[in-house]
């Protein structure tokens, strides 16, 4: 096993309680982050539906779509703070060595997501200006949903290698830790959320904004098939999710797996079949969902989702329980030795005279 | 010695750092913290002067702003954890520890901000009528009190890193937000902020081309007073900020302002900077003056700005290095060495204890490596090794020996300038290993010199973990 120490600085905070705040914090973040790359895909998939289709319907719920991201996006980077302070004092040790492991591709996530957002800027508030260059215009958009499908895999492989410090000498760069086993079904897992999750957003909001007379539709029909749309990307995101779920949970690492985890995957799987059969019901009747069956529909998958992420919480401490408590011993052999060597040696005055 | 070792051989690590923090202190300061205040000010006065043309005025500088701030702001002030957490893990880890609750209000206070931009410019156009503008000045009033907020909680941290007062004794999370430097340099960070928030949106408004002409003199008129009100403030501010600083530090400001190599420019460049604020001062008395505002166009509303940049990135820039030796004063050195650990490690090895040394054990065999690996774990936080590299450690002994010989002669005197490079440099720390650690790290320099070389950080070349 590999031995380090930690800081001799204590934490601040009894460490179930900065567990607790990074589960809960992290969940708020992603659920941002899925609805600012959702948003950008669709986006994306709608102004090139307009453009292909000549239909300018579909531009102007491109247009909605991309109002929202300015506002996802802030949201999406003011909350991920939070985590990252809190993965950041819990699991100093670990998340530091993992990140300078894949050190270049990790300073990497700054100068993308800050091209991204200046891209979705740039598209958004320079909407009419490129009315006569759409195709340039639908290019840009791309162009940041393509910063957005690359910037989780930098997160899932710095996270994923945290998680198992046994094999970080076999690592030489971001490249070598991407293969390791179940980042790709995680990233799949991921953009399956994505859709799903943006799916709903895009539910609510154009609904809010139809009550709120501010999204303007030709007629009843091409409404309706804008929300079956939205549906349909639900349900296909739920498949997704469900199919790469079963991929990550049998891929992953015996580290982190033991008895404990089967109630919480109970609960994740309980919670996802309300959402899973509003959205079938929904999808094979060609129906919108009825204010109950939204409210059902979001109650029920935000409570699996806290499940997902206390399983996966879970599976991380798995992994990470016998590093932590030989580190911890380590620690106070090494503060004793500075102690003994301070005895023995003496301390020598460094300061410049 | 805690963490594997990022390096950038020709950038340099502590450049890395500096475009990102430089980037978002730019940003926070002139367009938050003190851009907001000033935004807002325009806007109550289009309410009390019923005049709509500064608000339209307030609104295109707050579109910039508004831009800029929640892209290239945030995702620096991100990335200002992920460099340093990258080059000084130990720093960082070791701030969050002391500072966590404080960092924690700040996101708060960060997570309000945010909100509170975003409702502030996306109601900016609905919130017109009478009743409604003085609730969106309050909100501008609101979010400026935020993102004043934001500033009082980091300031805590980065004058902690200069002076970290009693907390070294107590530990006590109130003596580490209450050192002796906080409120000087909070002060000065303010009033600064202020002051260039005019020069920012005198930039904004070079660029604006449908104001009428009356109007535009108006604008950048009430701009300019706005930044001399705030002057007298920057100028006490700056005094109590310097009469705080440790005597030990100031002593490094001639090679902050420069360079090592370039220290006695150190009155010249003192010289140009006092110039640069006075070209400020001028332009903004220019535009108030009726005779000389003809004078000030266009391109010359950005210079006030622009000098304002060189000068933010100058003053990071000091405030970075006169902190050397420390990363974390009297108690975490610049190369993430602790001072309480000097003792082990100066007598048994730096080797032995680095949780991720590729060499051990210094034996016939492996002596250009071992020193190679010492240079690495305590040098390279701030030097290079490719002679193209910035600092490179090359050029440096390039400068001090030029093509002498590195013989055996060489390699003693090398040895005997690292064991006592603290007393030859205040601003380096001194050597954290073994004397044997210091033989090896002179042969190793000395091998170099024939032996052009990168050296690769961690990121690249992968790591060794001590195994049982």
């Amino acid at each position: 096993m590999p031995q380090f120490h930690d800081l001799p600085l204590p934490l601040p905070a009894p460490e179930f309680l900065l567990k607790a705040m990074l589960v809960i914090f992290f969940i708020l973040h992603i659920i941002f982050v899925e609805m600012m790359v959702g948003a950008t895909i669709l986006c994306t998939y709608f102004e090139w539906k307009g453009l292909k289709e000549k239909n300018t319907f579909f531009d102007k719920v491109a247009f909605e779509i991309a109002k929202s991201i300015t506002v996802n996006k802030s949201m999406a980077v003011v909350l991920g703070v939070g985590p990252l302070l809190l993965i950041n004092v819990t699991y100093t040790i670990f998340f530091y060595s993992s990140s300078v492991l894949i050190g270049n591709a990790w300073i990497l996530v700054i100068p993308m997501a800050i091209s991204a957002f200046l891209i979705t800027y740039l598209h958004q508030y320079a909407w009419d200006w490129f009315e006569n260059y759409k195709k340039l215009h639908v290019t840009l958009i791309a162009v940041a949903s393509l910063h957005f499908l690359i910037i989780p895999f930098f997160f899932l492989t710095n996270t994923n290698l945290m998680w198992f410090p046994t094999v970080w000498d076999q690592i030489h760069g971001f490249f070598s830790a991407l293969f390791y086993p179940n980042i790709f079904a995680r990233y799949f897992f991921f953009l399956s959320t994505t859709l799903t999750v943006t799916g709903i957003f895009l539910n609510w909001l154009f609904n809010k904004k139809i009550k709120n007379d501010e999204f303007h539709y030709p007629n009843k029909d091409s409404l309706d098939n804008l929300f079956l749309s939205f549906n349909r990307f639900v349900l296909v995101g739920m498949f997704g999710q469900m199919l790469f779920g079963s991929v990550v949970i049998f891929t992953a690492q015996k580290e982190g797996l033991d008895k404990n985890l089967i109630p919480l995957l109970i609960g994740v799987a309980i919670f996802f079949i309300p959402p899973m059969i509003n959205m079938a019901n929904a999808n094979l009747n060609k129906k919108t969902l009825s204010d109950f069956q939204f409210k059902t529909t979001v109650v029920s998958l935000f409570i699996s989702i806290i499940f997902a992420g206390v399983l996966r919480h879970h599976f991380r401490e798995n992994a990470l329980l016998p590093h932590q408590v030989n580190m911890k011993k380590n620690t106070e052999i090494y503060l004793e030795k500075i102690k003994n060597a301070k005895k023995n040696y003496g301390v020598k005055d460094y300061k410049y005279e | 010695m805690d963490f594997p070792v990022f390096h950038l051989d020709f950038l340099g690590n502590r450049l890395l750092i500096a475009i990102i923090a430089i980037t978002h202190v730019i940003m926070s300061h002139t367009m938050a913290v003190g851009g907001i205040p000033l935004i807002t000010f325009l806007e109550w006065k289009s309410y009390k002067t019923k005049d709509p043309r500064w608000s339209k005025l307030a609104y295109k500088i707050l579109f910039v702003f508004f831009l800029f701030t929640t892209s290239l702001g945030a995702m620096t002030g991100v990335g200002i954890w992920f460099s340093t957490s990258l080059v000084n893990p130990t720093a960082i880890g070791s701030l969050i520890r002391v500072f966590f609750w404080a960092w924690f209000v700040e996101w708060g206070a960060f997570v309000t901000e945010v909100v509170l931009i975003l409702c502030y410019y996306l109601t900016w156009k609905k919130w017109d009528n009478d009743k409604d503008k003085l609730k969106h000045i309050k909100l501008g009033l609101y979010l400026s009190i935020a993102s004043w907020i934001t500033m009082v909680l980091i300031v805590a941290i980065l004058a902690y890193m200069m002076d970290v007062g009693s907390w070294k004794g107590t530990h006590s999370f109130w003596h580490a937000v209450f050192n002796p430097v906080y409120l000087p340099q909070l002060a000065f960070r303010t009033t600064w902020g202020m002051f260039l928030a005019g020069g920012a949106a005198l930039t904004v408004m070079a660029f604006l081309k449908d104001l009428d002409g009356e109007f535009y003199k108006m604008g950048r008129k009430s701009i300019a007073k706005w930044m001399l009100c705030w002057l007298p403030f920057v100028f006490l501010a700056s005094c109590w900020y310097w009469s705080v600083v440790p005597i030990l530090m100031r002593e490094n400001v001639p090679a902050a302002l420069t360079t090592q190599v370039f220290q006695h420019w150190y009155q010249g460049v003192l010289t140009y900077t006092f110039l640069g604020v006075g070209i400020i001062v001028l332009i903004a008395f220019m535009i108030l003056n009726p005779k000389t505002t003809k004078y000030i166009n266009r391109p010359a509303m950005i210079i006030p700005y622009a000098i304002g940049l060189v000068l933010i990135g100058q003053f990071e820039r000091v405030r970075e290095f006169i902190r050397k030796p420390y990363a974390i004063a009297n108690y975490l050195y610049a190369n993430t060495i602790r001072e309480e650990d000097l003792p082990l490690l100066t007598n048994e090895g730096i080797l032995k204890y680095a949780n991720f040394a590729r060499v051990r054990k210094i034996t016939n065999e492996n002596r250009i490596e071992a020193g190679r690996e010492v240079f690495k774990i305590a040098c390279t936080r701030c030097h290079t090794v490719s002679n193209i590299g910035i600092n490179s450690i090359q050029d440096r002994l390039y400068s001090m020996f030029q093509d002498q010989p590195r013989d055996g002669e060489f390699k003693d005197n090398i040895e005997h300038y690292i064991l006592n490079i603290h007393q030859a440099r205040p601003y380096m720390p001194p050597f954290p290993g073994n004397k044997e650690e210091a033989r090896v790290l002179a042969e190793y320099l000395a091998h170099l010199h024939k032996n052009r070389e990168e050296l690769l950080g961690d990121q690249v070349l992968g790591t060794k973990l001590i195994d049982n």
